[in-house]
């Protein structure tokens, strides 16, 4: 009997500790490993976080480097040209110098020969400088200085000097002269392979600069050129591949991720969207640039000696070869500083305007170049008007190919992903189904997961365990109640443990279910509206078609400054 | 025009109905639909549909206050005034009943009266201003009694039922200017 005694007490505490130290160990082990999940979770959150913005970090960090270097070689270019081409610019400054000054007769012939015989010895290759001592013996009238600077002119550039002599007789008033240097000019001519200073003659014949009889003579050779180019095969589909090059040098490149910030971040095919808002928004910038080019009034230049002088400048500043290679590059620069360091989308634009820096054209790509980018063909308005009324049937044609492609491009699902969940809409028009598939696909997860926590193999054996040992007392004594209340205490801790969990699973799956679902109506939201801006900016395209049909080329040559009346026939 | 049973519940069927606002020839049957339509004012939708909703707003303000200025500037006497004016109260007074809807945010609604409200009292404001270079006063007593402001206390018009052999139907020219059917006979005017 003692004993028992002794026994019942001893064990009693021992129990009662083992019990205290396992409740509290069941539940700093459950804290902790709470603990350990919630840590983890929020370190991904973070690690992602970080990642992008470390992405955000570097792609900003590359297009800050680009735009510094990009504006820094834009300035040592500049010196380059400066200093390799510096000594030019006095050559021809003095082009239209000359002729100013034998208008007013302030100069003595002595000093003129005088300053472009200095100027031939500066300049050795340049074909200014002999054209320059042609001009300074034809107004001292010394005929056979004159022929032999001539010729050695048109040695070093036939060309410039021919159409340079053209506009030089024009000024002068000198029609049949100014006549027989353009069919000298244009005997030269290919129009496969012409050189870039022939939008100058352009220029000259859209602004009405040339005489009546040369204006007619420039527009038969236009049209014959044309006619000549077309009978060509495959001209036109190149027409067409110009113009769509042409045409999509104006797309934007726009990012709409702040407007569509839940698309941008759930549908994986976000970039195929934004690159569709983009080439959508190409008609509105076709629209504005056509619509720049043909709004308002062009006003003439007061004489023709003034519009002579502008022209013969850009002839003889604007258009030499040897410059080329640095002119390329300075552009690059200038697409790098426009595109704000995005290096890719500078060397896009680039590729798509390179012809319009290149040796030699032929005449469609010329018109081309000058009706979609005249800073640099450095063309007037009245040019502009003049090739895209010429081009016009090839500009709708080729409006109406990049319209296909961009509606083909046009995404016709949009994706979304939401954690595992995926689903996919056209135009937001499955906004319920979609809602509903989310809600059952998270409360699968739900059961799964609540699946999961329940009680083990080992829960259950201890349990028949500490049921049998209870039963047991009957026959076997106290000791045995004990093991068995204390394995039966074991299970219920474990049960309550369970319990909680699964009670933060259900508050967890809710408050993903309220954050996807959230995620997933705005996602819809953004569709419909997307759908509709697209369609918005799609609808532009007939604005651009109407506006390119109620052009015609006879409409856009300016009058000439000769009084003389022009009268166009129709046939 | 599209149906829904129990109104517009997704984005996509609220567009719907925010298209056929646009276009101005479904207003009454348009407000029904939407008086019966649910929407989740979560993070993302919220904005979006208040930019539209602002949007048509802004537009309805700007054509109603055109029209407004082409029909006084046309007026010759002062029915032709009152008119004008009864049109603007007419305008306002719809669009007040949608921004009064139970479906939007309180927030979207206080918004929304407010501007409707501010056009009311600028508009008003103007009407009275020009006013004051009338001598006789006439044209700013005119605008006293027709006061733009008073555009919430109009009633909702009667939608004409649906045509049925039985009951002759009432021209919609027989309708007063204001939509309140009186019943009332009107004392015929003889113009001389």
């Amino acid at each position: 009997m003692s004993s028992e005694r002794i026994i019942h007490v001893a064990d009693l505490r021992f129990i009662n500790e083992s019990l205290g130290s396992l409740r509290g160990d069941i539940g700093t082990v459950s804290q902790q490993v709470e603990s350990v999940g919630s840590n983890l979770d929020q370190t991904r959150n973070e690690l992602a976080w970080l990642k992008e913005a470390f992405d955000n970090f570097v792609a900003a960090d590359i297009k800050a480097k680009e735009l510094s270097l990009a504006e820094t070689r834009q300035v040592k270019i500049r010196q380059e040209l400066e200093s390799t081409f510096g000594y030019y610019a006095q050559i021809r400054r003095q082009a239209t110098g000359i002729l100013q000054a034998s208008d007013i007769q302030l100069v003595r012939k002595e000093t003129l020969r005088n300053a472009t015989e200095e100027l031939m010895l500066a300049a050795p290759r340049y074909w200014l400088a002999p054209a320059l001592v042609a001009l300074s013996a034809w107004l001292g009238d010394n005929r056979e200085l004159a022929t032999r600077a001539l010729a050695e002119a048109g040695r070093r550039d036939d060309e410039k000097t021919s159409l340079f002599f053209a506009l030089i007789a024009r000024r002068a008033g000198r029609n049949e002269a100014c006549r027989r240097w353009l069919d000298r000019y244009f005997a030269l001519q290919n129009p496969y392979h012409l050189d870039r200073q022939t939008v100058v003659m352009l220029d000259a014949m859209a602004n009405g600069v040339f005489g009546a009889d040369a204006s007619m003579h420039c527009s038969k050779r236009v049209s014959l050129w044309i006619d000549e180019l077309a009978q060509r095969v495959g001209f036109v589909e190149t027409q067409r591949r110009q113009w769509s090059d042409g045409l999509l040098s104006k797309t934007p490149n726009v990012e709409h991720g702040n407007r569509y910030s839940h698309l941008q971040r759930y549908c994986p095919n976000w970039s195929a969207l934004n690159g569709a808002l983009n080439g959508v928004a190409m008609h509105q910038a076709v629209l504005e640039h056509f619509d720049g080019v043909f709004k308002g009034e062009i006003k003439a230049e007061s004489s023709v000696l003034i519009a002579v002088d502008n022209l013969l400048s850009k002839l003889v500043t604007r258009f030499d070869d040897e410059e080329l290679p640095l002119r390329r590059q300075e552009e690059m620069c200038r697409f790098i500083i426009e595109e704000g360091g995005d290096k890719l989308a500078a060397i896009k634009r680039n590729d798509l305007q390179s012809k319009a820096l290149d040796d030699q054209v032929d005449f469609t790509q010329l018109l081309t170049n000058a009706a979609m980018h005249p800073e640099t063909s450095h063309v007037t308005r009245a040019t502009q008007r003049f090739a895209i009324a010429h081009s016009r049937d090839w500009i709708l044609a080729a409006h109406a190919d990049l319209t296909a492609k961009v509606r083909l491009a046009i995404p016709i699902k949009v994706q979304i992903t939401i954690e595992d969940w995926t689903g996919e809409t056209a135009n937001g028009e499955n906004e319920t189904d979609l809602l509903a598939n989310l809600k059952d696909s998270i409360a699968k997860l739900e059961t799964e997961a609540l699946t999961q926590a329940k009680l083990s193999g080992l829960h259950w054996i201890v349990l028949v365990f500490g049921v049998l040992m209870v039963f047991a007392t009957f026959s076997a004594g106290l000791l045995l109640l004990l093991v068995g209340a204390a394995c039966l205490t074991w299970v219920f801790l474990a049960y309550r443990q369970i319990e909680q969990t699964r009670a933060k699973i259900r508050a967890k799956f809710a408050t993903l279910l309220d954050q996807s679902t959230q995620a997933l109506r705005a996602c819809i939201a953004e569709t419909v509206e997307l759908r509709r801006d697209i369609a918005k900016r799609d609808h532009i395209a007939n604005a651009v078609t109407a506006l390119l049909e109620s052009i015609s080329p006879e409409q856009h040559i300016l009058a000439h400054h000769d009084a003389v009346r022009r009268v166009l026939n129709n046939k | 025009m599209p149906m829904f049973s129990s109104g517009p519940i997704t984005y996509a069927q609220w567009t719907q109905c925010l298209d056929l606002l646009a276009s101005g020839l479904h207003d009454d049957s348009v407000l029904a639909q939407m008086e019966q339509g649910t929407l989740s004012w979560s993070g993302g939708v919220g904005p979006l549909f208040a930019q539209r909703i602002s949007d048509e707003f802004t537009s309805r303000l700007t054509r109603c206050s055109q029209l407004l200025t082409r029909d006084l500037s046309a007026s010759t006497d002062d029915a032709s005034v009152v008119r004008a004016i009864l049109n603007a109260r007419q305008t306002l007074y719809f669009l007040h009943r949608i921004a009064q809807l139970t479906v939007f945010a309180d927030t979207l609604r206080m918004h929304l009266t407010g501007e409707v409200r501010k056009f009311a009292e600028r508009s008003q404001q103007s009407l009275e201003d020009s006013a004051r270079a009338d001598r006789s006063g006439r044209l700013r007593l005119l605008l006293r009694h027709n006061n733009l402001l008073r555009y919430d206390c109009l009633v909702q018009p009667v939608l004409p039922p649906l045509p049925d052999a039985s009951t002759p139907t009432v021209p919609p020219s027989a309708m007063p200017l204001n939509g309140t059917p009186t019943g009332a006979r009107h004392r015929r005017n003889i113009l001389s």
